[in-house]
């Protein structure tokens, strides 16, 4: 039907699959999102670090080059190990994904709530795990594009430059790249989403982002350092995150007294408490007691 | 008269799965936070638009809510076209468009992105969501405001886009619940005009959920009024109109007394309706001329007649003012 016919009309057409409906939110909210130039400055940021990471590849394998411009001799100094790969993820991470989450995730879900979307959400084919799953691809979709995606393709890059006998030596530095990357924007965007569904307001919720981020870690620091609780450490996120990871690449603990288990048991915990959460606040309507 | 009895609308029909009923509720209970709001409702509505009156907190949205699976029957059943609300909640939302009574939108987008996007999660692909989302806004009226934010839209302007949104993608059923609310009269006219239109397309049911009668009268065929989570009455608009063709009202000068003695003395009923008013339901043996010969005998003046059409304020308000019916 034209439009200047302007009556009402059935659809006989074909319907999309209910399991891809949920992509339909990334893509809207894609458009939002890329149209803030605070955002767009930050995620340009965010893949220079990959970027270095990469010239950082190429010049290990190229010294001759540096050596020739500077007249300096750099004999085993631009050396590609876990270690590099690990604390180039951890600047990738903090500050560069967490702040990109800073600016994404507080409207994510807040927003809807404030304007009372949610019933018309939900009175859709679509219900409440489609709706979190939608919301939280946001995140994964741009967390992955400056996390596991681009240093996946620096570690690809090594491989190519080192040969095949060094892939297979350092495959775990791959897996590890994946795994964490996965873990921390699982954690990130549930912990996020879960203070955006809780908290109306989007300073109020950065705030809170902050508070379990950095105030978290430093009280755990607390209770660690001062009280000589070692569990306190496991109240931190960041703190359990970068164990995990230290586990997952094999580098050595900076935190010995924190188990890679009782890192990851914290990390599902946070993430257990962030559904819970998530499943309580979203809802069509919210039942006044 | 809609008179409610339990007979008619207590018991669902022992073929209870007739293919013709839009909405059936079997003892349906529903309780918020340990409060039960709805309470044993039974009925059986297959008319094609459907008018959910009662008093605010009646429970009409609560109703409206769990028939779209928001709330848990906490006793009973309910189906909606054959599909019960509890299994097959997801492909009965798949033909239904709900228009919420708050203001509810999309931050930040366009009425045709937001259109769309509620076009989308109901499955249209996304290239047929954005022609029909343009279509439903023309259709609404709000062709020429598409592109604007939705933040900017006045409220009747946000009535209407909730409607488009509610019919984009062609339900079977539109739950419109209280979609007048706050419009001015120009904007209402509108509102009550586009859903009679779209009732008469005929490819759709409406349920119309409004504490305003006028709306309701204007828009349904059908009407089922709560009272304190319970159905109250439940009425065939077009029956009763039917069957108040003989109701007259009279104004008799010089003895309404003797008038309604009269009429008393013929087997006619009667009821007093204010000083020398008489309300009567003509029999079929009489005519309106034999009221006259009655009151020409008695010496009585008739000074108006008028043949008085039961209206929904009064079915409405005998509803509110008796007890729940049969034991509902």
């Amino acid at each position: 039907m034209a439009v200047y016919e302007r009556n009402y009309k059935g659809y006989q057409g074909e319907l999309t699959p209910h399991w891809a409906r949920f992509l339909v939110l990334p893509r809207t909210t894609f458009r939002l999102v890329f149209a803030s130039k605070m955002f767009l400055i930050f995620f340009i940021a965010s893949l220079l670090v990959p970027l270095v990471m990469a010239s950082w590849v190429y010049l290990s394998h190229n010294m001759g080059i540096v050596e020739k411009a500077f007249n300096i001799q750099l004999d085993g100094f631009a050396q590609v190990n876990a270690d590099v790969f690990l604390a180039f993820m951890g600047v990738q991470i903090m500050p560069m994904g967490f702040v990109l989450v800073l600016i994404v995730a507080p409207s994510l879900v807040s927003a809807d709530l404030a304007n009372n979307a949610l019933p018309l959400y939900l009175a859709r084919p679509f219900n409440r795990t489609d709706y979190i799953l939608g919301k939280m691809s946001v995140l994964i979709i741009l967390l992955s594009a400056v996390t596991w995606i681009p240093h996946g393709l620096v570690f690809l890059l090594q491989s190519y430059f080192s040969g095949w006998q060094w892939f297979v030596d350092n495959i775990r530095i791959g897996i590890a790249i994946f795994i964490f990357s996965w873990v921390w924007i699982l954690t990130s965007s549930l912990v996020a989403l879960a203070l955006s569904a809780l908290l109306r307001t989007k300073r109020v919720i950065r705030l809170s982002l902050f508070a379990v981020y950095i105030i978290f870690s430093g009280f755990g620091m607390f209770l660690y350092g001062a009280l000589k609780l070692p569990y306190g450490l496991n109240l931190s996120l960041v703190i359990t995150q970068q164990r995990v990871a230290e586990g997952l690449f094999g580098t050595q603990a900076e935190i010995p007294d924190m188990s890679a288990f009782s890192a990851w048991v914290s990390l599902i915990v946070f993430c257990a408490i962030s559904v819970y959460i998530l499943f309580r606040k979203i809802r069509a309507y919210e039942e006044v007691k | 008269m809609m008179a409610a009895p339990a007979a008619k609308f207590n018991q669902i029909p022992s073929d209870g799965k007739a293919m013709s009923a839009v909405i059936e509720l079997d003892k349906l209970g529903v309780s918020l936070a340990g409060r039960p709001i709805l309470s044993d409702l039974s009925v059986s509505i297959s008319g094609r638009s459907i008018g959910l009156l009662g008093p605010n907190g009646a429970g009409k949205t609560t109703l409206l809510h769990t028939l779209l699976g928001f709330h848990k029957a906490s006793a009973g059943t309910a189906r909606v076209f054959g599909k019960d609300i509890g299994t097959e909640a997801k492909a009965l939302r798949e033909m239904t468009g709900y228009m919420p009574e708050n203001e509810s939108f999309i931050a930040g987008i366009s009425a045709v992105k937001f259109v769309r996007l509620m076009a989308e999660l109901s499955g249209i692909p996304p290239w047929g969501a954005l022609e029909r989302a343009h279509e439903a806004l023309y259709y609404v009226g709000l062709g020429e405001a598409r592109y604007r934010n939705l933040e900017t839209y006045s409220l009747g302007m946000k009535q209407r886009v909730k409607l488009a949104q509610a019919i984009v993608h062609a339900p079977k059923l539109i739950i419109l619940d209280e979609p007048t609310n706050g419009l001015d009269p120009p904007a209402r006219l509108r509102m009550i005009k586009l859903i009679r239109e779209i009732r008469e397309s005929g490819k759709v049911h409406l349920i119309l959920s409004s504490h305003l009668l006028r709306d309701v009268e204007e828009c349904c065929d059908e009407v089922l009024v709560l009272k304190q989570g319970r159905i109250a009455a439940y009425c065939n608009l077009e029956e009763e109109h039917k069957s108040n063709k003989r109701f007259i009202e009279l104004e008799a000068h010089g003895g309404s007394d003797k008038m309604a003695e009269a009429l008393g003395d013929r087997g006619i009923e009667w009821a007093s309706s204010g000083k020398d008013r008489i309300k009567l339901i003509l029999p079929e043996t009489l005519r309106i001329h034999d009221l006259f010969r009655i009151a020409d005998e008695r010496g009585i003046q008739i000074r108006r007649l008028d043949h008085k059409r039961d209206s929904l304020q009064d079915i409405f308000m005998k509803a509110m003012e008796g007890e729940s019916v049969g034991g509902l």
